[in-house]
């Protein structure tokens, strides 16, 4: 079960805006073009709330004049934007080609396995938060991670737990992270679906007649207007044209006529 | 003086190739007839650099180059086949397929796949990959009209790009990276565009598919014809799919460079469902009394001849009145002329609507000249409304050569690309002093509004300036009717007039040609019903019953669209051919079929078929240049009311209309709800919020439950409600009145209740 966007948070949104604003509007001042100014004030909203919450990308869009779609689509391009409030530590190891030839995919296991959690989610003393990230342009020492801000590289199982180990024992030593929520372990953030449109474009039933056939009149005509009107009838041939000066002249006596020859005699 | 490019020669292949300087290499290709493969580059939205699949050769590069985004130089020597390209490109495919799901049996773009055909050509029908292939959410319902499977997405970026480039929506983009990449809109929004269609087009592969052809067919099962669409007076060329008798897909004409430029608007494309639809009227039917008859072609040719030659010996011509011709086609706008003035009746009007003139006059103008407009002014409807893919080359001027757009009136122009707005016609002068190039697009509607803007434009002319005139048709031959003259000449009796007539009961026979006045004329569908039913014998031919069909006495089955030959004017009057590409219902004839008939039971002859043709065909300048006549305009444009309130705007929508869209049942939620919509500070004062119910009311006629809409872009002051709904009808209202809004009710304690 995912949690609202809003849980876990101990510090309000607008207390946030209120202190990244005057930092977000010096740095509008600063780009010839408002856009530009995209990934620092992204960066100003991480620093001062510690991810990136939906309020701030809908604020950061208005700020720089783009549709919210482009300010989600930099945020999640960027290993460096956390779309969900983190733990104390956050592992990202690297999942991409380079690493994944150097054995990335058993680390990933074994990562998973220590910490017990999945990409994506935070283990519940609040202490990792643990994604499977994609290349972090440092192929050259692969497999790697990257913790908090810092690379570690060439990993092993046994160089994981030590790393862990410390990490537990408070002797790790990397640059904090801000924190203005505690993260769920459950809060999977995933790509929202797209909402569902009812009745949009409904793909016609493949028995929906295409051809046109034979129908009576009266099916017809029922189909014709919601409020079928009264009787249908259908007058042979015969009788419209040795009747025809008469019918032509008078829509009453057509009426009469058609009455008449109603074909299955009904009245 | 415009100085020549300077041309580049360089070898491809062997072959001396001579282009101008600056083209890509992947275009100058072209010139050989090589074939090299693309999937991120297209030529309408320009080089990415993406995909890597077109990669070449070039002499003294030691690597392998991109072709869509190398731009020719003098003396290169380009391969573009051989082991060294191929051997890289099967390398870009191995890649690309690595997680690709291969769904091909179940992929609706299997049979016209490039991912299929390049693997063919240049894969290596082998996959290396050992680990677990990612996967992705498929069929994604992405929008009212688009499913979306990422698996199957090779990130190549076309259909983002196009919501960008050509239609500056940019709702699609693309969310996180490496493998992970997906198309996504933003987080829950659906993706909304009347161009969307567009995008499953653009697709390489099979990732983006409209949810109407879904399943339905294989692309070498589909019979193709080429057409002109008949759902705007735009004049897109459009291929119909068409398979055992059912029209499964339309699509764009790639080449159409001169009308569409390879694009359509979501009602060309999806709004085929009526052709099949079980309303349809598929035989004559009469109505005596309250009864309806099923009759022979025969019988009701018969009846209406019969009925014409008695008015017309009892009462004159003038007693007879005909009425619409903005849907037909000329040859058959020919015929209807033809006849009616065989008989003397001079009672014509195709106006049945709001448009008073669907010609631009001396000034018309091409679509390369209103994308070289510098300032592109719109007074009146804006075209996003009424003339969707016209639109789309306002937004190319805007974005592209940086045109200025202006609206005038009580319509903001298109919100997708920066535009200023102005009160007044008046408030125009001065703002376009260094302005060279201007193109004017007007609705037609209001005739006193059209005569001061000829005036505005002739001063401008005068002063050197070069002024091109659009008229976007409310029907989509508009242009044609207007052309061919279904006028009423010499003082004989406009659509009103006849109204009038019927009322004072003076008109004895009506024939109605594809048109529907009970729901479009703006003197309101009380008035026209009372009309009608005072009029001993109205004909009407049309697809389905409509409220004006109902009102009739003889009702004929025509043909569609898609269903008759002929030839139609854009709304700039170059001529096109519409062919038939779909079978019509056994017993519906087109509108000119019908003429013939009833032309050989009144004995009438008709024009030569070689005749009739190069009618069809002439342009509408050399037929007559516009309409000109303002005292043939008159003024149906209600008495403005200078008075406070709030005043009303009647806007078009692309999926507005009580034929066929109305008689499509897929096209869902794409049709227009009964709405209005404020601009959120005139919503305050009146005490409205967002998707409240508002009752709107004007001298006694009243709408009842309007959903209101709160819209940045709408006018303070002005309330805008849809024109052509079955629902609400807005004819009984007038442009520019003054109307009150009451009776608001919170949709949120609604809810409750209703469900
Ligand atoms: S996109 Fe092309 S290659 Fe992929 S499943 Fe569909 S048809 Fe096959
Ligand atoms: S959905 Fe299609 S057009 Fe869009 S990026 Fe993917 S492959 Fe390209
Ligand atoms: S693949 Fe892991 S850093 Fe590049
Ligand atoms: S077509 Fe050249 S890189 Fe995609």
């Amino acid at each position: 079960m995912s949690e609202p966007s809003t849980g876990g948070r101990t510090r309000d949104f607008a207390s946030v805006l209120a202190e990244v604003k005057p930092e977000a509007e010096r740095l509008l001042a600063e780009y010839p073009q408002r856009r530009s100014a995209l990934l620092p004030i992204l960066r100003a909203f991480q620093n001062v709330e510690g991810w990136l919450s939906p309020e701030a990308m809908s604020v950061c869009a208005a700020m720089v004049g783009e549709p919210l779609s482009v300010v989600e689509s930099t945020a999640s391009f960027y290993t460096l934007f956390y779309r969900r409030p983190i733990g104390k530590y956050m592992l990202q190891p690297c999942r991409n080609l380079s690493c994944t030839l150097r054995g990335a995919e058993p680390i990933m296991a074994h990562f998973r396995e220590r910490l017990g959690v999945e990409h994506l989610q935070t283990t519940d003393d609040g202490l990792f938060s643990y994604e499977e990230v994609e290349c972090l342009a440092a192929c050259d020492r692969a497999p790697c991670m990257q913790v908090n801000l810092e690379f570690v590289f060439d990993l092993t199982a046994d160089k994981v737990d030590a790393i862990l180990a410390a990490m537990r024992e408070g002797r790790y030593e990397v640059a904090a992270l801000p924190q203005s929520a505690v993260p769920a372990k459950s809060w999977l953030v995933t790509q929202a679906p797209a909402k569902r449109s009812p009745g949009a474009l409904r793909v016609a039933s493949p028995d929906a007649p295409g051809g046109m056939g034979d129908r009576s009149g009266a099916q017809m005509v029922e189909r014709l207007v919601e409020d079928p009107y009264p009787v249908v009838v259908r007058p042979t041939r015969e009788r419209l044209v040795t009747d025809g000066a008469a019918l032509l002249a008078n829509d009453r006596d057509l009426a009469a006529v058609a009455r008449d020859v109603r074909p299955d005699g009904a009245s | 003086m415009t100085t020549l490019p300077k041309e580049v020669t360089l070898s491809i292949d062997g072959l001396p190739v001579t282009v101008p300087e600056g083209t890509l290499l992947v275009e100058a290709a072209k010139a050989v007839q090589t074939d090299i493969p693309v999937y991120c580059y297209h030529p309408k939205l320009g080089p990415a650099g993406l995909c890597r699949i077109c990669l070449v050769e070039i002499e003294k590069t030691p690597k392998l180059q991109i072709a869509c985004n190398t731009v020719v130089a003098e003396g290169m020597v380009v391969r573009t086949q051989g082991p060294k390209v191929e051997d890289g490109r099967r390398a870009v495919l191995e890649f690309l397929l690595l997680n690709h799901p291969l769904d091909c049996p179940i992929c609706d773009k299997g049979g016209e796949c490039d991912l299929q055909d390049y693997s063919i050509a240049y894969g290596q029908g082998m996959s290396r990959l050992a680990e677990r292939k990612e996967l992705k959410p498929k069929a994604i319902d992405l929008g009212p009209t688009i499913v979306l499977d990422d698996e199957r997405c090779i990130v190549c970026q076309r259909c983002s790009r196009f919501d960008e480039i050509v239609t500056n929506e940019r709702s699609l983009v693309v969310k996180d990276r490496g493998q992970r990449d997906v198309i996504a809109t933003a987080t829950g929004a659906p993706y909304r565009s009347n161009f969307s269609g567009n995008v499953t087009e653009l697709c390489p592969v099979g990732a983006l598919t409209s949810k109407t052809y879904r399943f339905r067919s294989r692309p070498w099962d589909l019979q193709r014809t080429r057409t002109t669409c008949q759902q705007c007076s735009v004049g897109c060329a459009l291929n119909v799919d068409e398979r055992h008798g059912n029209v499964l897909r339309t699509m764009s004409v790639p080449s159409d460079d001169a009308v569409s430029e390879g694009w359509l608007c979501d009602r060309g494309r999806y709004n085929v469902g009526f052709y099949a639809d079980e309303r349809r009227i598929t035989s004559p039917l009469g109505r005596f009394g309250d009864e309806w008859v099923q009759l022979s072609w025969d019988d009701a040719i018969e009846l209406w001849a019969t009925r014409l030659e008695e008015a017309l010996a009892s009462a004159g011509s003038a007693s007879i009145g005909v009425l619409g011709g903005g849907r037909l086609l000329n040859e058959e706008i020919l015929l209807v002329r033809h006849v009616m003035r065989a008989l003397g009746i001079a009672n014509v009007d195709w106006r049945t609507g709001r448009q008073r003139q669907a010609s631009p006059g001396a000034r018309g103008g091409t679509y390369d000249d209103l994308e070289n407009a510098q300032a592109i002014v719109t007074l009146g409807r804006p075209p996003s409304q009424s003339a969707p893919v016209m639109d789309l080359r306002i937004r190319k001027a805007v974005l592209r050569n940086g045109a200025r757009l202006i609206s005038i009136g009580a319509h903001p122009a298109s919100s997708f690309v920066p535009a200023t707005h102005l009160a007044r016609l008046s408030d125009l002068a001065g703002t376009l002093a260094e302005v060279e190039r201007i193109a004017f697009v007007w609705d037609g509607i209001d005739a006193a509004l059209g005569a001061e803007a000829e005036a505005a434009l002739a001063k401008l002319a005068a002063e050197g300036k070069h002024v091109s005139v659009f008229v976007p048709g409310e029907t989509p031959n508009a242009r044609g009717a207007e052309a061919l003259g279904l006028l009423p000449a010499g003082g004989a009796l406009d659509t009103r007039a006849q109204l009038e007539a019927a009322r004072g009961g003076t008109l004895r026979i009506l024939s109605i040609f594809g048109a529907n006045p009970v729901l479009h004329h703006p003197a309101g569908a009380a008035f026209v019903r009372e009309a009608l039913k005072r009029v001993p014998f109205v004909v009407a031919t049309d697809l389905f019953l409509t409220e004006t069909g109902r009102l009739a006495h003889l009702v004929l089955p025509a043909k569609a669209a898609f269903e008759k030959d002929g030839h139609s004017f854009d709304l700039t009057g170059a001529v096109h051919a519409v062919n038939a590409a779909h079978g019509a219902p056994p017993d519906a004839l087109s509108d000119g079929e019908v003429m013939i008939a009833l032309a050989a039971h009144l004995g009438i002859d008709l024009p030569s078929p070689r005749e009739l043709a190069d009618w069809a065909t002439a342009s509408p300048a050399t037929i007559a240049n516009g309409l000109g006549d303002a005292a043939l305009c008159g003024s149906l444009a209600p008495a403005r009311d200078g008075a406070a309130g709030l005043r009303l705007a009647i806007a078009a929508h692309p999926f507005a209309g009580g034929g066929t869209v109305y008689f499509d049942d897929r096209l869902g939620e794409l049709r227009p709800r009964p709405g209005l919509l404020l601009s959120p500070a005139t919503a305050q004062a009146a005490g409205i919020g967002e998707a409240d119910l508002v009752d709107l009311a004007a001298g006694g006629r009243v709408l009842h439950d309007l959903v209101a809409t709160l819209d940045g872009n709408a006018l303070e002051g002005v309330v805008t409600i849809v024109d052509g709904l079955p629902e609400a009808p807005a004819n009984d209202f007038g442009e520019g009145e003054t109307v009150t809004l009451g009776n608001v009710r919170s949709s949120r304690a609604l809810a409750g209740s209703v469900v």
